[in-house]
């Protein structure tokens, strides 16, 4: 969307400068804040976007699109034919998650998707990005200032100050041995800091 | 009334050209005014200047365009054409920008993230979500550009008005009525049909 101003950004080894932008972001699933899905579409037609930009065949799409509501917990037969305009916040969410990765992209981009969603969507929503990472297994970049969102969903966090990386490792190491002051006072005071350490270890896959 | 039905044939053909001549107009203006349009949207700048310039040519008084235009081209089909082309962009132009300017951001966004090329983000995302806005702007050019297009007998390229220049020669009042009834039904059954349409392409808008 925006070109780098400075460094290098690569994706499976290569150079984003040196792709077509178009091809790019189409390589790249996106999901935001604001959704976006277009209005004028149907839940289907929404999701099927790319796979017809590529277009790929007619049947090949519609499974494709079923096979996603369905990963995203959206019955195919009640959602297939609905307007944005009928969805709740956190069934957009998912709707704009499916069509992200309509087309099987080689890389999740998730800029604060989740920002817009009430507490208790979140964190059903925040399960299910987990699961449906898990399923597709592609990497997923997922932005967000909520600290406990984070930890929750991240095998490697980046923690970043004014545009420059200050703390990388797993949410254990980052909590366990924050490095520097900015790193640890975000994690919050030394007892929160240990409640989260015990919750980050506890989530652990034994 | 009397003549309208003594001479239904006549009335038919006169009716029959009179909207062949503002479909054509309609359509040529709409080639023109989509392109501009567009870069009107694109561009705020360009699109005040644009709209500034092609709101200037629709204040001028029609029958002076019209007279204009007939020491330049002559009498006949073209130059009609032009004239209603030239009044029909305004309006279009106006539609056309305002309703690409509201589609939201975030569709426009996801369109970008979704790798859609501009191209393709303005056929099958922008040009849609504007649409109501777009038939508004051809619903109000078509409208205007029946009343307009009386005026075509003046300058012999037939249609209804064919009806209200015999008539005010002849002292034929009746003549008069029956040419100024057909172009007001005709503005009518086009209005109800753009309105449909419109409705049509704000049925996605609607609580299901």
């Amino acid at each position: 969307m925006v070109a780098p101003t400075a460094g290098r950004i690569t994706l499976d080894g290569v150079d984003t400068a040196t792709l077509d932008p178009t091809a790019l972001r189409r390589s790249i699933g996106y999901a935001i804040q604001a959704v976006g899905l277009f209005p004028h579409m149907t839940v289907a037609r929404n999701i099927a976007v790319v796979p017809e930009l590529l277009e790929w065949p007619h049947e090949r799409i519609a499974a494709r699109v079923d096979e996603l509501l369905a990963l995203v917990d959206l019955d195919p037969a009640r959602y297939r034919h609905r307007f944005p305009r009928d969805l709740s916040g956190g069934e957009a969410q998912r709707v704009g998650v499916a069509r992200a990765i309509a087309a099987r992209p080689r890389a999740l981009l998730m800029d604060e998707p989740f920002g817009a969603v009430d507490a208790i969507v979140r964190a059903s929503l925040q399960d299910e990005i987990l699961r449906i990472a898990r399923a597709l297994a592609t990497t997923v970049l997922f932005v967000t200032h909520d600290v406990d969102e984070a930890l929750r969903l991240a095998d490697r966090l980046v923690v970043m100050r004014a545009g420059k990386i200050v703390r990388e490792g797993t949410p254990v190491d980052v909590i366990a041995d924050p490095q520097n002051d900015y790193v640890r006072d975000l994690f919050g005071d030394d007892e929160l800091r240990a409640f989260r350490l015990q919750r980050a270890r506890r989530a652990l896959p034994v | 009334m009397t003549y309208l039905f003594a001479h239904a044939d006549r009335v038919a053909q006169l009716a029959a050209a009179h909207v062949a001549l503002v479909a054509v107009a309609l359509l040529v203006a709409f080639a023109i005014a989509l392109p501009l349009g567009v870069v009107a949207a694109r561009d705020p700048r360009v699109g005040t200047s644009l709209l500034a310039v092609l709101g200037a040519i629709y204040t001028i008084p029609s029958l002076a365009l019209l007279a204009i235009l007939v020491t330049w081209i002559g009498l006949g089909f073209t130059t009609v054409l032009i004239a209603l082309v030239a009044y029909g962009q305004f309006v279009l132009v106006r539609n056309i920008a305002e309703g690409l300017r509201g589609v939201p951001a975030a569709a426009v966004d996801a369109a970008r993230g979704l790798g859609l090329s501009s191209r393709q983000s303005l056929w099958r995302v922008e040009c849609p979500l504007a649409l109501p806005a777009i038939l508004g702007g051809l619903r109000i050019a078509a409208v205007s550009m029946i009343a307009l297009a009386t005026l075509a007998a003046y300058v012999g390229a037939g249609g209804l008005g064919v009806l209200i220049f015999e008539g005010l020669a002849f002292g034929q009042p009746q003549r008069v009525l029956a040419g100024s009834i057909c172009a007001m039904a005709l503005a009518i059954v086009i209005d109800a049909l753009f309105r449909l349409a419109e409705r049509r392409a704000t049925r996605y808008r609607a609580q299901a």
